[in-house]
């Protein structure tokens, strides 16, 4: 009986199990690691780079450099945060290579001028209007788009993959304050852009 | 604390993860800071936008086949070594099967053709053709000189017009047969010459056919030495 088969009478394999069992060779572990990550680690690098090609190709990556180098897993560390290690690694020499940080964003579409920014009025009138929805996602994501790396990271990191602050530091390999600092300097960044298109 | 260092504390209370005692504290300072409190619900309706309006992503389905190609993933670690080996093992059965070959079907050394008319093969210097003597050119020249000049004297003293006066040192006749017998000298020596330049021109030709002959041999066997199944006789 396999590693996995053992854990299946007992319970279902946490991840740090299952990359212990990748250690000593079973193919299976990975491919629930796989399984269990691949959605929401899409989701994460997908909010990184520009275009959803490259976001599967940066999670194909991430899983194969999980595999290659599964034996440099330290014990006692969470997969999670070893994963999206990786992958922001993955997404940051992807960008530096294209010279893209400021597109890293799932947007890449310029910031909104004037004539075409939002209201605040607007909002009022239909705020369940799809055009406005979709405006108004746009001026957001072009907000995010607009800020640091660092910054942009943090709050993408947290709003949307819904890590904790000591997670997160952990991943960017810093104080969890300076995560905190970085949070709120990214949201009150974003707050005035969005202030200046009359939307907050 | 003053309203700058409240900043953490906004965000983790934002989130939800902030400790009972900071957060007693906050709330005892917003209650007594109404521009803390304002800035803190513009963070918290900016927080909220984010939350709402984020990138959006598309499903990820797309994603699963491509994992698949993990399952053989695998496969690739080491895949280097492995190749290197299967590579060394190929390498060593062919050249044991060219050992086999060789020692089983022995090559029939090379015999080439012409090598017994005395050229020695294994020394392409000894093929070299003597050259024609180029004294025997210069003693012809000489000659036709010699016969040009004599031929030369004798016609300056024959009269050229009727009524010429010249020293008379011979009868006409006698010059006549000098002139005649010079003349005829004259021819069997250019026969003669003209005989020895053709053997001369044919020698020369039949050498250089020899030596082109031998060349090629030369050349056949400096070839067919790098052969290691060929061995001089």
């Amino acid at each position: 009986m396999n590693h996995l088969g053992a854990e299946t009478l007992i319970g279902p394999a946490t991840d740090e199990e299952l990359v212990a069992a990748l250690q000593a060779g079973d193919m299976q572990s990975l491919g629930q690691l796989v399984v269990r990550w691949e959605q929401p680690l899409y989701r994460f690098v997908c909010r990184m780079v520009h275009r959803p090609e490259d976001a599967r190709d940066v999670c194909q990556e991430t899983f194969l450099r999980v595999l290659d180098r599964s034996d440099k897993f330290r014990s006692g560390s969470r997969f999670s945060t070893w994963m999206y290690q990786i992958a922001l690694n993955l997404c940051r020499d992807r960008a530096r290579r294209k010279k893209r940080w400021g597109r890293i964003v799932d947007d890449g579409k310029e910031a909104p001028t004037e004539t075409t920014a939002i209201r605040g009025d607007q909002l009022g009138v239909n705020p369940e209007s799809d055009s406005v929805r979709s405006e108004l996602a746009q001026a957001v994501q072009s907000g995010l788009m607009q800020l640091p790396p660092e910054q942009r990271e943090v709050l993408i990191l947290k709003e949307y993959q819904g890590l904790k602050f000591k997670e997160i530091a952990e991943i960017l390999s810093c104080p969890e304050s300076t995560v905190k600092s970085r949070m709120y300097y990214g949201l009150n960044s974003l707050r005035q852009t969005l202030s200046r298109q009359g939307i907050t | 604390m003053k309203c700058n260092e409240w900043n953490n504390e906004w965000i983790a209370s934002l989130y939800g993860e902030i400790d009972e005692s900071e957060l007693g504290e906050m709330e005892r300072h917003l209650a007594t800071c109404e521009g803390c409190g304002q800035h803190l619900r513009q963070l918290g309706e900016t927080r909220h936008l984010l939350s709402e309006n984020g990138p959006t992503v598309e499903s990820g389905g797309a994603f699963s086949p491509r994992v698949v190609v993990l399952d053989t993933a695998r496969g690739r670690r080491g895949g280097g070594w492995r190749f290197a080996g299967g590579f060394a093992a190929a390498a060593a059965l062919f050249a044991l099967g060219i050992f086999v070959g060789i020692q089983a079907f022995p090559r029939q050394p090379v015999v080439l053709a012409g090598s017994d008319d005395g050229i020695d093969l294994s020394n392409p210097q000894s093929t070299q053709i003597e050259a024609i003597p180029a004294s025997d050119l210069t003693h012809l020249k000489q000659n036709y000189e010699t016969l040009e000049q004599r031929l030369g004297r004798i016609e300056t003293w024959l009269p050229k017009n009727e009524g010429d006066r010249r020293p008379i040192i011979a009868t006409e006749n006698r010059l006549q047969l000098a002139v005649g017998r010079l003349n005829q000298e004259f021819d069997q020596r250019r026969a003669e010459d003209l005989e020895f330049l053709f053997d001369a021109i044919l020698a020369a030709d039949a050498e250089a056919r020899q030596r082109d002959t031998r060349t090629l041999q030369v050349l056949e066997v400096m070839e067919a030495r790098r052969d290691p199944n060929v061995r001089p006789r």
